[in-house]
């Protein structure tokens, strides 16, 4: 997973929650496409597959809901609220999956920088409790 | 031992009944000279009796000691031991540490003391910030805004207390002890360690009045930043040998001598981070939406100004380009969307209303390039400067309508309130540049003078509005206002 910038939840799930990415489809999927896709991955939740349960998406995977689906379908009914998600869309779920990000690996120990903080200053210099 | 006691008696009558001084900067010792004139020679012979063998007398000694030196008493014993309250006490006779600022120093011993509990007793902790906001009024100093500094402190909110007591360095020198001053460079320096930043670290140690233990960590920051200025190895161990906590402070010194070995040899860019393979791309959207989507999932510390520049002029190549606009008409043809000038006025938004919330959250500001100007990084530009300039307002309005209305609060209150409104200031004059601080002064100018003369005339609070007439005229002189610089160069020769 990767440590999520503290700024823009709303950004981030304007990008996670597109109905494209929801639905696993591209932007130009036909209205009858959609319209199967949901179907399907509505059965496919309902019966409670894993498959269904989580889908890609450029800023990390998410959790598939009945409700995100069905929100989903909606939202591309409507051609000029498709129109908006088609934009932000557009970038290949997959297309982040190997780039490089500054996270930390959660296994490896980081190599100590000389710069890093020392986080027992206030305590070694008597003003915390030790 | 009746000897001892009728001593402290006659030294408690001698100060109450001796000849006062009041007000900063005007020395006013009577309870120490007292002791020193009454006690000490008392103290000497019951040291001989104690010598003697005669070891009853030990107690009267030790506390003539403690009424002897006071602030070392209460450093060395009783902040350690976390006694808040007879810190406070002990710490009200410290009338050479903390001359013109007594009030403050006793409560700043006692906050320290708080600070040194496992867990801060909270009853003791409001009595302390009773006892900062004293009936009758007495003026505020450096000591009294370091002790509100610590109190902020020991109720977990780090932010409040470093906005605080990064003030007190504000207060003019005769209303703020130079221990008061040394301590707030001390926490100030400890706090900035804690958190890494150390360039912060180094420039707050690098004062004259700043104290043995800033001074050690500004050479040791100097150190793990490689300045070229670094102190070398006798420097820092000699700074260590001479600063205290001297066994807590060896594993930082070491570290920093590591750096002077050359143990640590990372360097740290500022360019943009290199692209992966993926943004990589010829589809000016693919381009930007990667590069937009790499930004918001990025640690936030991780952001610099090549960063949001890169992706500005991405999102340039298709907010600002006719193809764009023509391909986003064809397909709203196509699938029977109403209006694509509509959807592209919303992206732009999204994408504005994004960057801005990236360049507000990493606090960086957003220098216009002079070779290729980008429209988007422009327009986040403005946002940034219109979001930072509401907030500047607001505060300023809240403060102009309460003195209005003549709305008092206690000083210390007074001085956070102002403390939180500069700080907004100047970060917004940090992001926003000069055309921020030039229509946030016009606004706050009248605001605050008019709070700088209320607490200086009509409050008692002097070195406060001291403090905020230096800091208008230092704005004023900034952006080169004649009339304001003439009127506040007025107000500070007044003094405190």
């Amino acid at each position: 997973m990767t440590e999520a910038s503290p700024i823009g939840t709303s950004a981030i799930e304007r990008i996670r929650d597109n109905p494209f990415y929801v639905l696993g489809l591209r932007p130009d999927a036909t209205r009858q496409a959609i319209e199967r896709q949901g179907t399907k991955l509505l059965g496919m939740l309902e019966l409670k597959l894993k498959s269904a349960g989580a889908y890609p998406t450029p800023v990390g995977r998410a959790e598939r809901t009945v409700e995100k689906v069905r929100s989903a379908m909606a939202e591309l009914r409507d051609p000029s609220r498709r129109l908006e998600h088609e934009i932000w869309a557009r970038l290949d779920p997959e297309a982040l999956a190997d780039a490089p990000r500054d996270v930390t690996p959660v296994d490896d120990e980081p190599a100590p920088r000389a710069a890093d903080p020392w986080p027992e200053a206030l305590a070694a210099l008597g003003w915390r409790a030790v | 031992m009746y000897g001892a006691l009728a001593g402290v008696i006659g030294a408690l009558l001698v100060s109450r009944l001796g000849p006062k001084k009041k007000g900063p900067g005007k020395p006013s010792v009577p309870f120490t000279a007292a002791v020193w004139t009454i006690l000490v020679p008392i103290g000497l012979v019951l040291f001989a009796g104690v010598l003697a063998g005669q070891i009853y007398l030990l107690p009267p000694l030790l506390i003539i000691v403690a009424l002897a030196l006071p602030w070392t008493t209460t450093r060395l014993l009783l902040i350690p031991f976390g006694l808040a309250r007879t810190a406070y006490w002990l710490t009200r006779t410290a009338e050479v540490t903390f001359d013109g600022d007594l009030h403050g120093g006793a409560a700043l011993a006692g906050a320290w003391a708080l600070l040194r509990q496992r867990e801060p007793d909270e009853a003791t902790t409001a009595w302390l910030e009773d006892r900062l906001r004293p009936t009758p009024v007495q003026t505020l100093g450096g000591a009294g805004l370091l002790a509100t500094g610590l109190l902020l402190a020991a109720r977990g909110d780090r932010d409040g207390a470093r906005a605080v007591i990064g003030s007190v360095v504000e207060i003019d020198a005769d209303a703020c002890p130079i221990a008061a001053r040394r301590l707030a460079a001390g926490w100030l320096a400890a706090d900035a360690a804690s958190r890494g930043a150390w360039s912060e670290v180094a420039e707050i140690g690098g004062g004259s009045s700043a104290g043995r233990q800033a001074w050690l960590l500004s050479a040791v920051a100097q150190s793990l930043l490689s300045e070229p200025l670094a102190p070398g190895r006798l420097g820092l161990w000699i700074r260590w040998a001479l600063a205290p906590n001297r066994r807590a402070t060896l594993p930082i010194v070491r570290r920093a001598l590591d750096v002077l070995d050359g143990v640590y040899l990372d360097v740290e860019s500022r360019e943009a981070a290199p692209p992966s393979a993926a943004i990589v791309t010829d589809d000016a959207w693919s381009t930007a939406l990667a590069r937009h989507a790499a930004l918001l999932t990025r640690p936030i510390a991780s952001v610099n100004q090549g960063d949001l520049l890169t992706l500005g002029r991405a999102w340039d190549a298709i907010l600002d380009d006719r193809a764009a606009e023509r391909i986003l008409v064809e397909r709203a043809l196509l699938i029977g969307a109403e209006s694509s000038s509509r959807t592209l006025a919303r992206l732009r938004d999204d994408v504005e209303a994004d960057l801005t919330a990236v360049v507000l959250a990493r606090d960086v500001g957003l220098e216009a390039p002079l070779d290729a100007p980008s429209p988007t990084l422009d327009r986040v530009r403005r946002r940034v400067r219109d979001q930072l300039l509401a907030g500047v307002e607001a505060s300023s309005d809240a403060l102009r309508r309460r003195i209005d209305e003549k709305r008092e609060i206690p000083a210390v209150d007074e001085w956070r309130e102002w403390t939180a409104l500069r700080l907004a200031y100047e970060h917004g004059a940090r992001l926003g540049g000069q055309e921020f601080r030039r229509l946030a002064f016009y606004k706050v100018y009248p605001d605050i003078s008019s709070l700088a003369v209320w607490l200086f005339n009509e409050r008692h609070q002097r070195p406060l509005g001291n403090a905020m007439f230096k800091w208008l005229l230092s704005e004023a002189t900034a952006l080169d206002d004649a009339r304001a610089i003439a009127l506040q160069t007025k107000n500070v020769a007044c003094g405190i």
